[in-house]
């Protein structure tokens, strides 16, 4: 070490501090020697360097942030260097007229995710108070202490930073929509069961019904639904995933969805993560596996303008966990501990129990300790990524609100062949008279065999497999009586999703739904209008923001559909496969003209 | 049969009792079903990436491993089936590894015979006056890797222009494409990472020691086959292939990287398809940032191949071993040159080592020319290979699994840089 040191010129001691050389070195971080003031000074620059590159070229001063403040480590010490900076004397703005400082409000958020423990363990409790092992566990679950929403609100009382918390399962609520308005609600009511899923080898199928306007629904109550509601929904949604990996990759997308809206409903243009090196590292390779590498860029980017009018910046991302950890310990500064996301229970396979994110984390966490360069190397490479020009906010993936590629059903069609035999056999022998196929003929081939499984962009036997949907639905409706309108249209949306959020929705599986709402029914069936019975088809609401994205992109594609369709009418069916697809799902799209006169009717 | 309920029916047909389940998707498939969406998924991608044109002289890289033993079988029977029109060759590098390699390419030498496709063995002893032993005698174990996977792909190109074909097909799968990715987001190397997902690359593209103008293009028809699935083809298939590891051990960073892997599909066996999926992605993320300069390549000043440094890799790697200073070129060239100049210093003699600038005339060209001398006899027979294309159909050879990684697969191993160095 004091060979690559001597070697780079620095002129260093081994035991004293690289930096005043006087005292001895008390930190040893990144081959270099510190005392502990000179290493709070390091760490302080370090933070402000990040905030000034991630500062806008034609940026004005005076924006608002707001820090996503999870209580962790990381989120903890940005707080913390947020305090710093802000009681930062006002001269120093003035010596250096190039650097003002660039924020104003500083502003601190927390979500609360301790529903996703407690009200299981809370169930369990309930049903199991008997027995002793159990009872004492969940009862540890149970918020005796103060929940972190508290702590956290405490901490940044402590610096004077207006606080705004939030529940998890607030998710459930219309004010976390673009619009902020009740635009609709949509069940997800089929998808492939797991074991068809698994036979067909295909995308997932995804149905939801959709009321356009809450006119249309029974209960107006909806709009503010009870807290128990709003958990039970969560679960509902948690519950029918059936890997851990799904479930976190859904739980983020719900998070960075109330973080970026509450980030607009305090009047703040910037929202600040704590994200480190280490976490911004893992972050990379866990998106790369999701094979959400399509969104990396505008994901791990020091500074993201993605989401309208949400700017997001990563300013800890040149900082490891590690360095972190030291500055809140020698600050005496005290995390909020994780009550840990406890997801498992609802899971029924063992091997489920691994999750895509965890693996990677120690993956990285463990490469890191044999070769330290790790985080470093693994973030600079995502630092030189730009995302292409062609994906648009507006056509974002109503699950994760990421960008959306163009074809990717496609393209893995043509690449996990899901037919049997003798159907392609013959379509590709017949194109392949002369000389090597022609693509088209190989995407004939393809889409049938999408349509075959009822997918996507069959051509033949769609209608069919829409009818036996129809049917379905009309019977689900009568079942659960909550609806007034007969025959609500359906959407078929797995077409709208990003790549990513379709490999995680074939983890889903609404048969799950049915071991769980066994168990809730078990506790609390009095207190909960809306309750799901055994009995109804399994089925579940979807958060309203992926609605209110739904509609949106809806209305995008029918517009489109519809110059698609009259194009169409006199063209061969050798065309864009999502066109194909939309046109197909016209007659069950809403446009506005709809909505109206359906208001108008009830 | 026909009235009963079958027990286990394969997913696709409904008719056969099922037999394996698929490593991709998880289904259950028959035997025929399962050769048919593994043959139509290479096809596919053959087809929608226009890798061949009809009348393409194509030279398998071969190493007897199960990759390009299964590689050689498909192509021809897709060849057959699809009417490509492609007259193909197995091309053969031998390493000179005792114990792995020889052992290997009496595997080759079957599958020639089985298949009737001509063969060519090109070897770094006449190509370049080392074999993999001597080099590993000189330099030890750590590290050797470097020097074969450069030299390996240097040789497939000269064996290319010997057989003058005009493509190189290689046994990568996805596992290993996908393993790239990861490796190329671990190491930061955003050129490669650009590249490692492309299905073709013209040797211009690869590290420092490709042919220049020699227009021999590359590919990876596998690129979307997972690697258990060609394992369960050569099984069910009962193909002849070779399955031990090279004896000159795997590299620790890589090996991270593929247990790792591992590991991600067994939580979710869609995960290699995802990574590539993620990494086509990246590459146009890297072309999107403008800021981000990507080598430019010029050619080797000594030897006249393609180069991103005026000193090709393989003539740098040469010379370091043929002056007795096998580190150069692996790892920190600059600083082995810093010892070697000040140990000059000190004996008082000054023989500067080659920097990218010194053109020095190395024995090469030569040892190029001596290599066709080595064109097995079988080449002279390339001409008939198509046409006993129906009878290469049936071969089942008896599985003669002696031992071996495959040529391909290895190919970037230790030298990470390079998945297309096949």
């Amino acid at each position: 070490m004091d060979n690559s040191l001597a070697k780079k010129g620095r002129n260093t001691t081994p035991g004293y501090c690289f930096k005043c050389k006087i005292a001895k070195s008390t930190i040893e971080i990144r081959y270099t020697e510190y005392c502990n003031p000179c290493f709070l000074i390091y760490l302080d620059h370090k933070f402000r360097t990040g905030l000034r590159n991630s500062r806008g070229a034609n940026q004005t001063p005076g924006d608002n942030v707001l820090i996503a403040f999870s209580g962790g480590p990381c989120s903890r010490a940005l707080v913390h260097l947020f305090e710093f900076y802000k009681s930062l004397p006002a001269e120093i703005n003035a010596k250096n007229p190039g650097q003002p400082k660039t924020y104003n409000e500083i502003h601190v958020a927390h979500i609360d995710e301790s529903c996703l423990n407690t009200p299981l363990s809370y169930l369990e409790n309930d049903k199991e108070t008997p027995s002793t092992g159990s009872g004492v566990g969940a009862g540890a679950g149970v918020p005796a202490t103060k929940t972190t929403m508290e702590k956290a609100q405490a901490i940044a009382a402590m610096y004077g930073f207006p606080f705004h918390g939030v529940r998890i399962e607030d998710i459930y609520d219309i004010e976390w929509t673009e619009s902020e308005k009740s635009d609709g609600v949509a069940t997800l009511l089929t998808c492939l069961p797991k074991e068809q899923l698994a036979i067909s080898g295909q995308a997932p199928e995804l149905v939801a019904q959709i009321y356009a306007s809450p006119e249309e629904r029974s209960t107006p109550e909806s709009q503010s639904l009870s807290r128990e509601e709003k958990v039970q929904r969560l679960q509902q949604l948690l519950g029918a995933l059936t890997t851990l990996t799904a479930k976190e990759t859904v739980l983020e997308h719900i998070r960075q969805r109330l973080l970026t809206q509450m980030t607009k409903k305090a009047r703040c243009d910037v929202l600040i993560t704590g994200t480190s090196a280490t976490k911004m590292a893992i972050q990379i390779l866990e998106l790369t596996a999701l094979g959400r590498g399509y969104a990396l860029p505008h994901e791990t980017a020091l500074v993201s303008t993605w989401v309208d009018g949400c700017k997001t910046i990563r300013p800890l991302k040149d900082i490891l966990q590690r360095e972190l950890e030291l500055f809140n310990a020698l600050k005496g500064l005290d995390t909020i501990p994780n009550n840990g996301v406890d997801l498992e229970p609802t899971l029924q396979a063992k091997s489920a129990a691994k999750s895509i994110g965890r693996l990677t984390s120690s993956f990285i966490v463990g490469l890191d300790k044999e070769f330290p360069s790790t985080a470093a190397t693994v973030c600079k490479t995502a630092a030189k990524l730009t995302m292409p020009a062609e994906a648009t906010y507006q056509n974002r993936c109503p699950v994760c609100a990421g960008p959306v590629q163009q074809g990717v059903q496609t393209w893995k069609s043509r690449i996990t062949v899901t037919t049997p035999p003798s159907s392609s056999l013959s379509s590709s022998s017949s194109s392949s008279s002369s000389s090597l196929p022609a693509a088209d003929a190989g995407h004939g081939q393809a889409d049938t065999g999408c349509g075959s499984s009822g997918i996507c962009c069959g051509s033949g036997s769609r209608s069919g497999a829409l009818s036996t949907r129809t049917g379905e639905q009309g019977r689900c409706g009568s079942n659960s009586g909550s609806h007034t309108s007969p025959a609500q249209p359906n959407l078929e949306f797995s077409s709208l999703l990003c790549y990513g959020c379709l490999t995680n929705l074939r983890d889903l599986d609404l048969k799950q739904l049915n071991h769980l709402s066994a168990r809730d029914d078990d506790n609390d069936d009095d207190d909960t209008a809306a309750q799901t019975h055994v009995s109804s088809p399994p089925a579940f609401v979807l958060p309203p923001f992926m609605t209110e994205t739904l509609l949106n992109r809806q209305g995008y594609d029918s517009a489109e559909a519809y110059k698609a369709a009259s194009a169409a009418a006199s063209s061969t069916n050798v065309r864009d496969p999502r066109e194909a697809l939309r046109e197909q799902i016209q007659e069950f799209l809403i446009n506005d003209s709809d909505d109206g006169s359906d208001d108008d009717t009830e | 049969m026909p009235s009963k309920p079958l027990k286990n029916p394969c997913n696709l047909c409904q008719s056969v009792r099922a037999i394996l389940k698929r490593p991709k998707t998880g289904q259950q498939l028959c035997k025929e079903c399962f050769f048919h969406v593994f043959e139509t998924e290479i096809h596919n991608t053959i087809v929608d990436n226009k890798l061949f044109k009809r009348g393409d002289r194509v030279a398998i890289g071969a190493s007897g491993g199960k990759d390009s033993t299964v590689l050689a079988y498909v192509l021809k029977l897709l060849n057959d089936r699809y009417d490509y029109g492609l007259d193909l060759m197995l091309l053969s590098i031998d390493e000179g590894i005792t114990g792995y390699r020889d052992d290997s390419l009496e595997t080759v030498k079957r599958n020639r015979d089985q298949y009737q496709i001509p063969l060519l063995i090109v070897s770094y002893k006449e190509l370049y006056g080392w074999s993999m032993d001597d080099i590993v005698k000189e330099i030890g174990r750590k590290n050797n890797c470097t020097f074969c996977g450069v030299f390996r792909r240097q040789a497939l190109d000269r064996g290319a222009i010997m057989l003058n074909v005009d493509h190189i097909v290689t046994g990568h799968n996805a596992d290993d494409i996908a393993e790239t990715v990861l490796m190329n987001i671990l190491r930061g190397d955003l050129p490669r990472l650009q590249r490692c997902t492309s299905i073709i690359t013209n040797d211009t593209s690869e590290d420092s020691s490709g042919i220049e103008t020699s227009k021999v293009l590359r590919s990876k028809p596998f690129k979307y086959t997972y690697e258990k699935e060609i394992v369960m083809y050569a099984y069910f298939k009962k193909l002849d292939y070779f399955s031990t590891e090279c004896i000159y051990s795997p590299n620790a960073y890589r090996g991270h990287a593929r247990v790792f892997l591992k590991d991600l599909e067994q939580v979710r066996r869609t995960s290699i398809v995802d990574i590539i999926h993620s990494g086509e992605a990246l590459s146009a993320s890297v072309v999107a940032n403008t800021t981000t300069k990507l080598p430019t390549l010029t050619t080797c000043t000594r030897c006249g191949y393609i180069s991103s440094n005026a000193l090709c890799k393989a003539c740098l790697l040469l010379e370091g071993l043929n002056r007795g200073l096998p580190q150069l070129g692996v790892g920190h060239s600059a600083k082995i040159r810093r010892q070697h100049e000040e140990r000059q210093r000190d004996s008082g003699t000054s023989t500067p080592l080659p920097t990218s600038s010194s053109p020095v005339v190395g024995g090469e060209e030569s040892t190029v020319l001596a290599a066709t001398v080595t064109l097995p006899s079988s080449t002279s027979s390339v001409d008939t290979g198509n046409a006993q294309t129906k009878d290469g159909l049936d071969y089942e050879a008896k599985v003669v699994v002696t031992h071996m990684k495959d040529l391909e697969t290895r190919i970037g191993q230790l030298q990470m840089p390079s998945l297309h160095s096949t």
